[in-house]
């Protein structure tokens, strides 16, 4: 979808076309549920999440402003749901899990060795703060702009930036071992 | 460049594969950097191709909608209406102030307790959130950060299209920073940023657009077309804007549009009066550092003015360490790092290089020597920050005497006064003089160092 087709469905979503609607939710549904299982480890979280994060944009699409950025726009609706999730699920302390604590717990030092690229990956990326695994899936999985992820993640772009920063950093880290066989191998 | 500021600039970087030419010509010439661009490369590559479940709702959830099993959108039977984003905004900003007078709270400390309350919204396009202290600080860092980018390519620039170029681009990077703290309302930051805006473009470019010569003109076009988005831009964001922040961008519009203009003519703008900005923070010191350097043609100058930046950034060094904010303290330090390296060096070099240098080597030994004062302010503070914020100190330290004018020197001068982090000062006795003798010079064996009981 190109940015003017994208341009003309807003606008007939914003004037209450469900099918408009359905256009950009068919198109933006795959990505926006990727970054949720990837914040969630959940198919079945992000399924809901997802479901959930396209319902409350249809709801408010017409309340948005022409030049809205419908894609920053929609990990942000996105973004805040998972924030609801969490809070009900641990009794209010999400919103401090999208600033510093760690993501879900799995020790990847037994599997490493053995374990597929992808996997290895994987887990690496759980390993991550889920703040900084939120950026840095933002910047690589879905190649947001660092002004775009500020939106999405209600932060500022610098403060984008720098969590793509440490977060980048602390995968080469992680990982340091892993690329190096790699590189060796080839 | 060196590996430090290559690495962090891929780090940092939005596209890791299109680096700017200083970080290109390190990494033609750096083998350990080139690797752990192509790592960073495949690392994201490799995360953009990770596995993902398909998701089964997406056909039910869309013929639920094609079959108007939805609610219709809220607004969407009514006219659109002029969203007023600064309604809510200002109604916190009043409360906050009437709460603040009332219980006799800081309007400001009031606002940072607000903000670091986890913003978690109910409506799917919530007002940005207020920005708290730590990541205000972060983000201010980083805009430090790529406006001394630009400093030193201007720092360094041999010819005046390259000065107004780098100083273009300086002035890019401030407009974006304060287009994203439009959402704010008029914050002290967007303030800042916006008057420091001005003065790159009202002081810095249309005061010294004049004298390029006329092959040199065509460089300004780009700078021209620069300044008139940024003019529409700033207006556009002023119709939405609360009245106080629709001011401060039409003020940053009026100064694109009215520089864009003299640069159109091909003349310079008569100097305007160059106020001192309230708040001597180091992105103050970058900004207007360049703004003077763009029409500074001696070198022992420019590498004079950057050790006092230098002076400053390892305060700031101190700041952060002291506080236990490693990250912030390491990227100064590299920042300080770049600003001897590609700097001070550099300047020194073409002063050196110059014919006219010949009666000036007491002045050329004067300001290598400078680097003395910031060695002191890392060495005297280097016992008294908290030990996880000594090894990074102690970095910054070391890259000091790398880059800098080498070990202490008998000759190098009094040492800059102590730097005490605040909120680590001490009350002093009034009357007593903080001792200004550096540790371990003067001192007698066995007596207590007042200087140390005093710094942090």
């Amino acid at each position: 979808m190109d940015e003017q087709d994208e341009y003309h469905w807003i606008e007939a979503a914003r004037r209450g076309n469900p099918r408009a609607f359905a256009v950009l939710a068919e198109h933006y549904w795959p990505s926006i549920h990727r970054w949720l299982w990837g914040l969630t480890g959940s198919a079945h979280a992000a399924d809901d999440l997802t479901q959930e994060t396209f319902l409350k944009a249809w709801q408010m699409i017409a309340r948005t402003r022409p030049d809205t950025n419908l894609r920053a726009w929609l990990y942000r609706i996105a973004r805040n749901s998972f924030c609801d999730s969490h809070r009900k699920r641990q009794d209010g302390q999400l919103g401090k899990s999208l600033e510093g604590q760690s993501g879900r717990e799995r020790d990847p030092a037994d599997s490493l060795l053995d374990a597929e690229a992808d996997e290895l990956l994987q887990h690496a990326c759980e390993r991550l703060p889920v703040g900084l695994r939120a950026a840095f899936l933002l910047r690589a999985q879905e190649g947001l702009s660092f002004c775009e992820i500020g939106i999405a993640l209600g932060v500022a772009a610098d403060t984008a930036r720098w969590r793509v920063f440490k977060a980048r950093r602390m995968l080469l880290k992680q990982l340091g071992p892993w690329l190096e066989r790699e590189e060796q191998d080839s | 460049m060196k590996c430090a500021q290559t690495q962090g600039w891929l780090l940092a970087a939005e596209a890791i594969g299109e680096p700017p030419v200083g970080v290109e010509r390190h990494l033609d010439c750096c083998a350990a950097c080139r690797q752990m661009q192509a790592r960073l490369q495949r690392l994201e590559e490799r995360t953009a191709r990770l596995p993902a479940p398909v998701s089964k709702r997406s056909g039910q959830f869309l013929a639920d909608l094609l079959g108007s099993k939805f609610p219709p959108s809220r607004s969407a039977s009514r006219p659109p209406a002029v969203r007023r984003r600064w309604i809510m905004p200002f109604a916190v900003g009043l409360l906050s102030m009437v709460l603040g007078i009332i219980g006799g709270i800081g309007i400001d400390r009031f606002g940072l307790q607000h903000g670091s309350v986890p913003m978690i919204a109910e409506g799917p396009e919530p007002e940005p959130p207020r920005l708290s202290e730590e990541r205000r600080e972060s983000s201010r860092l980083a805009l430090t950060g790529e406006a001394l980018e630009h400093h030193l390519r201007l720092a360094v620039a041999a010819s005046r299209p390259a000065k107004l170029r780098a100083l273009s681009d300086l002035g890019e990077t401030l407009w974006h920073h304060a287009k994203s703290r439009v959402g704010d309302g008029p914050s002290e930051d967007l303030l800042l940023v916006s008057e420091l805006y001005r003065r790159v473009v009202d002081n810095g470019l249309a005061e010294t657009a004049g004298t390029l010569a006329a092959d040199e003109r065509r460089e300004l076009t780009p700078i021209i077309a620069r300044l008139r988005t940024t003019e529409s831009e700033a207006r556009h964001l002023a119709d939405s804007a609360m009245p106080a922040t629709a001011d401060i961008l039409l003020r940053i519009a009026a100064s694109s549009a009215g520089s864009a203009e003299i640069l159109e003519r091909g003349r310079s703008a008569p100097p305007s009066p160059r106020t001192p900005l309230a708040g001597g923070d180091l992105l103050s010191a970058v900004v207007l550092q360049s703004v003077h350097f763009i029409d500074e043609p001696d070198p022992l100058e420019r590498a004079d003015g950057l050790n006092d930046l230098a002076e400053q950034m390892a305060q700031r060094i101190v700041f952060h360490a002291a506080r236990g904010e490693s990250d912030e303290a390491a990227f100064i330090e590299r920042q300080l790092e770049s600003i001897f390296v590609r700097g001070v060096e550099e300047n020194l070099k073409q002063a050196e290089q110059s014919d006219d240098q010949a009666g000036r080597r007491t002045d050329l030994e004067r300001v290598r020597q400078r680097t003395g004062r910031v060695e002191s302010i890392l060495e005297r503070n280097l016992t008294h920050v908290p030990e996880r914020a000594r090894p990074g100190l102690e970095r910054a330290l070391q890259a000091v005497r790398k880059h800098g004018a080498g070990h202490p020197h008998p000759d190098r001068g009094p040492p800059g006064p102590d730097f005490i982090p605040p909120g680590l000062r001490k009350a002093k006795p009034s009357g007593e003089e903080p001792s200004r003798t550096p540790p371990g010079r003067s001192r007698e064996p066995g007596k207590v160092d007042e200087s140390r009981e005093q710094s942090l």
